[in-house]
């Protein structure tokens, strides 16, 4: 903790450049050299300024912008690839998309782009030679189709699909020693700025994408308001975000963790972070030059230049982009992480193992029933008692206990998450918990599971000595009720567990693939009944017009005979005048002649156009 | 040189007339929320003519973010040198504020179209001198400077207004754009309205006015007009007082043409060619719904309706269907209905819960309060019997 803290205190300043001046990785070496991963996604409607945002936050170019020619990129380190695409009248193909054509198109613009979601990898390294491999994940598209239901479903089903494949992961026995995480820490969500509050669109989003990732919402291209409008727009925000429930990531949630002496100068700057929020920023890919007006110096900062004035995206009275930037890639950077880890993931994981398991089990009614007791009294312990909500007693009717030691974890992790000390205490007790519950077997898994959560949560090695503490009442009294359970009920109760543990391990990946197939499978059938009844209306729509097309030939063709006709009657009647001329005949011959050829009721006109041309 | 006659005069008595008259403007304005539609309104007539939404009011009453789309009418008469005008101003708050878009422009296009009807209503009757007249003159759509394009819901309604109104797009709150940016989204814009066949409204140029006919090239090149709105007035050097915004790396004139077209756009709307906005909303956009409201009196006009609503893709209703089942089939109403009747079975379910918890409560205590009395009667006996006993010994 010491150590956290000093380099929080020097991430606070500004203009800190290096990456290394302001993280908390420098405590890892190993990580160093691995290089830390870290996934954000930046979701929001086109034209808020997410690219630019991008760009100018690694300060160089990564993302091309909307329309922009491919050929302009000149980062080779970075690609971009589409991970997925949802048109919204499923029957285009993503090759035939605006979004992953990406050219500007005015006949095409009229039609849905749907919603497509792009990884790009961008590593950086810093001068310490520290690795930081960032991957962006993008949602172009977004908010940009007449109904933006779609939109939330895709985005909603990537992100659970990466937290099932880290639980795949590690339920599996024979681990991949390369496997990746690919769970997104971070989303930044960029309101559009419209300068009353947020949408219905935006509270949505927010709201279900919450379960799943730790929102930061973001006002992209503040340079639209004044200082006061600014505010206001703030403030109506806040207001929203409390009115409407919508769990944002905060800054001040943890910090009664925080001793008040020692850490003063953490809850100070998680106090300002918690009241700059919504960050409002400006971003920009131009460079100017910028003359100091009080010592005349001229520097060359990243600004926006308008006809009247330039705008520095670093000067934190205009703009909270320099903020936001060591907030993201120094100071929060690992709370982002262990949180995602500790808490949504886990979360997650509860719900997701209660489903799986839960199913299974109901058969064996018996020994669950033995089981539910034996764990009501290892963990209504007085001193979690007051942590465990009602949910609890709800679940541990219907769940094995796997899922259970989940839940326990859990709620404890609820209590303390705050990246560093949540991890380690939590394994603690989890392990403690298991030990009473399992024999070496089991402890041979369960222990390289726990390696793999200490793994993943990478927590830092120090342990506060007061939450050590915190559980060895809770080791000491647990012995007594076990005690005074009756040997036969051990036997049974642990038989069975054994046995389910194992399977757990060996089927959850198995069951969440199939889980994932089937949804996949169902979402394409539906596709298809979608694509069959646009195809169905398109050819009826074709067929219509082919019959209105059908329709006007046989008109024109009418209309051409009727003209041949009349040509026809017309030098006919010539002939007949040359003939009147020589030879005399009469006139009702000549008539008469005409009379055959004109179809019934083309006749009538004809002659009288005849005689009154006559 | 003998006296003219006074013929001369006709023009004089005419201005007379219609000086006395006054006119009737209305202007629409349509678009997102937060693009400055209320601000822009008030910039033009350089008063504030229409009140701010309030916040508050936002969102639905019923916790839920979801908007309708309404229209809001505010109607003022302003008088500049003894002419009045008799203005409408009409807002349509909630456009595009939903995660589903689908037909939010339909309450829009209704509007328009009942105004039509209502008006050749009015003409049928006998007696016709006094006529209410809402027919929407111009309709000013902001686009959101995105520096992109045009969204499918931008070009959805803006397809439907074109063939109604006098179309002028506009991008709102331009002064989020550097001028770079700002022209390359203006001719993709240009380009999208003329790829999707949008008619927008455009300026007449009379070829034997030089002037005007350069004044109304300028205005159709600066198309869309990008504007900027500000209801303060911001020092920008010594006692110099003018509309603009106050930032803090500048000042941005609200009336510099260097800034903003806010200029050309009032000179359009207002200065020069008002009289042509109405003119042409009467003759063209009246005449082509009469036309084929009255049902093929003029054969070819009818099939240009038709056909320009065919293009639209989906099913659209032409205007010529008769009004009453198009209201009641509107699913915008049905939706409503439903998350209101859902919303009062909760509220209505919640409440039920609540009184059975509270009857349970209640008989609850009840019980502990008999217990109570049973517990205190019994103890009242017990001492009754020890005051006896104690009664007997002490005898």
């Amino acid at each position: 903790m010491p150590l956290n803290h000093q380099n929080r205190d020097q991430s606070y300043t500004f203009d800190s450049p290096s990456l290394s001046g302001h993280s908390p990785m420098i405590n890892y070496r190993k990580d160093a050299k691995k290089g830390v991963r870290f996934t954000f996604m930046v979701v929001g409607e086109s034209g808020t300024g997410k690219t630019t945002f991008i760009n100018s936050l690694l300060s160089q170019k990564v993302l091309n912008h909307r329309y922009e020619p491919q050929t302009t990129r000149y980062v080779a380190a970075s690609e971009t690839k589409t991970l997925t695409f949802t048109s919204a009248k499923s029957v285009a193909l993503p090759n035939t998309s605006i979004l992953t054509r990406d050219e500007f198109n005015p006949e095409t613009i009229h039609e849905e782009p749907g919603i497509a979601l792009t990884e790009t990898n961008v590593e950086i390294i810093d001068d310490e030679g520290l690795k930081l491999l960032l991957s962006i994940i993008d949602a172009p598209g977004f908010g940009e189709n007449l109904n933006n239901e779609l939109c939330f479903v895709e985005i909603e089903s990537y992100l659970k699909q990466q937290f099932d494949l880290v639980l795949a992961e590690e339920t599996r026995i024979k681990r991949n020693p390369r496997f990746s995480d690919t769970r997104v820490h971070v989303l930044l969500y960029f309101i559009t700025p419209t300068g009353h509050g947020l949408r219905e669109i935006d509270i949505q989003c927010m709201k279900r994408l919450s379960k799943y990732v730790n929102i930061i919402p973001i006002i992209g291209r503040a340079d639209s308001f004044t200082p006061k409008e600014l505010e206001y727009f703030k403030t109506q925000i806040r207001t929203d975000i409390e009115n409407f429930n919508v769990p944002v990531f905060s800054f001040d949630n943890y910090l009664s963790e925080y001793d008040e002496e020692e850490d003063y100068d953490i809850i100070r700057e998680c106090k300002y972070l918690a009241n700059l929020q919504p960050f409002a920023i400006i971003s920009s890919e131009d460079e100017y030059e910028i003359r100091d007006p009080k010592t005349g110096q001229t520097s060359i900062v990243r600004a926006r230049k308008y006809p009247w004035g330039i705008v520095d995206i670093n000067d934190p009275k205009i703009s909270d982009f320099s903020v936001l930037k060591s907030v993201l890639l120094g100071s929060h950077l690992q709370d982002l992480k262990d949180l995602t880890h500790d808490f949504l993931y886990e979360t997650y994981r509860t719900e997701r193992l209660t489903k799986v398991t839960g199913a299974r089990d109901l058969g064996s009614t018996d020994e669950l029933n033995d089981d539910i007791e034996f764990h009501d009294t290892v963990e209504h312990h007085p001193d979690l008692l007051h942590q465990e909500s009602s949910q609890f007693s709800v679940n541990s009717a219907t769940v094995p206990s796997l899922s259970n030691l989940a839940q326990l974890t859990n709620t404890l992790q609820g209590s303390s998450t705050n990246g560093d000390l949540s991890s380690l205490t939590s394994d603690h007790s989890l392990k403690k918990s298991k030990s009473m519950l399992l024999e070496e077997e089991e402890e041979g898994i369960q222990s390289s599971h726990l390696k793999d959560i200490a793994s993943f949560t990478s927590s830092t090695s120090t342990i506060s000595l007061e939450n050590s503490h915190k559980h060895h009442p809770h080791e000491a009294t647990n012995p007594q009720p076990r005690a005074s359970q009756n040997a036969a009920f051990k036997r049974l109760s642990i038989g069975p567990q054994r046995s389910q543990l194992r399977q757990i391990s060996e089927t959850v990946p198995y069951v969440i693939r199939h889980e994932r197939i089937l949804e996949r499978q169902q979402k394409l059938e539906e596709m298809e009944m979608a694509s069959a009844k646009e195809l169905a209306h398109r050819a009826s729509l074709l067929e219509q017009k082919a019959a209105e097309l059908k329709a006007k030939e046989r008109a024109l063709k009418k209309r051409l005979d009727l003209e041949r006709q009349r040509k026809q009657s017309l030098t006919s009647q010539r002939e007949v005048d040359e003939f009147d001329e020589e030879e005399g005949v009469s006139k009702d011959n000549g008539y008469g002649g005409n009379h055959h050829q004109l179809p019934k009721d083309a006749t009538l006109t004809d002659l009288h156009s005849i005689v009154s041309s006559h | 040189m003998p006296e003219p006659v006074g013929i001369a005069n006709l023009p004089n008595q005419r201005y007379k007339i219609v000086s006395k008259q006054g006119a009737t403007f209305t202007i629409m304005v349509c678009g997102e929320s937060g693009l400055g539609k209320t601000t822009f309104i008030n910039t033009l007539f350089h008063s504030g003519l229409k009140p701010y939404q309030d916040p508050a009011e936002r969102h639905n009453k019923f916790s839920s973010a979801h908007q309708n789309v309404e229209i809001d009418i505010v109607r003022a008469i302003l008088e500049e040198k003894n002419f009045k005008i008799r203005l409408n101003i009409i807002d349509t708050p909630g456009f595009g504020n939903n995660v589903n878009n689908h037909d939010s422009w339909t309450p829009i296009i209704d509007f328009i179209d009942d105004q039509h009807e209502s008006y050749m209503k009015q003409e049928q009757q006998p007696s016709r001198s006094e006529k209410k007249d809402l027919r929407v003159h111009a309709c000013l759509y902001f686009i959101r400077p995105t520096g992109h394009s045009l969204k499918p819901l931008d070009i959805e309604i803006m397809k439907r207004l074109s063939t109604r109104v006098n179309l002028i797009p506009v991008i709102a709150k331009s002064d989020t754009l550097s001028p770079k940016e700002l022209d390359t989204f203006k001719s993709r814009i240009r380009d999208i309205i003329e790829a999707q066949d949008i008619a927008i409204y455009t300026p007449p140029l009379e070829l034997d006015d030089p002037a005007s006919a350069e004044h109304s090239k300028q205005l159709i090149e600066a198309m869309p007009f990008a504007i900027i709105g500000s209801e303060e007035e911001v020092e920008t050097g010594p006692g110099q007082l003018v509309r603009g915004r106050k930032y803090p790396w500048g000042i941005v004139e609200v009336e510099n043409e260097e800034h903003c077209d806010f200029k050309k756009l009032r000179s359009l709307l207002l200065r020069t060619n008002m009289l042509d906005l109405i003119l042409s909303t009467n003759e063209l956009h009246f005449e082509s719904f009469r036309s084929v409201k009255m049902g093929g009196s003029d054969e070819e006009n009818g099939e240009e309706e038709k056909e320009l609503t065919n293009e639209n893709g989906e099913v659209v209703k032409k205007p010529s269907i008769s009004k009453k089942p198009r209201r009641l089939h509107n699913p915008k109403f049905k939706e409503e209905e439903d998350a209101l009747k859902k919303f009062f079975t909760e509220q209505v379910k919640a409440e039920e819960q609540r009184f059975r918890q509270w009857e349970t409560n209640i008989v609850n205590e009840r019980n502990r309060l008999n217990q109570d009395l049973e517990e205190m009667q019994s103890k009242l006996k017990a001492l009754e019997e020890q005051v006896k006993k104690l009664q007997l010994t002490k005898r």
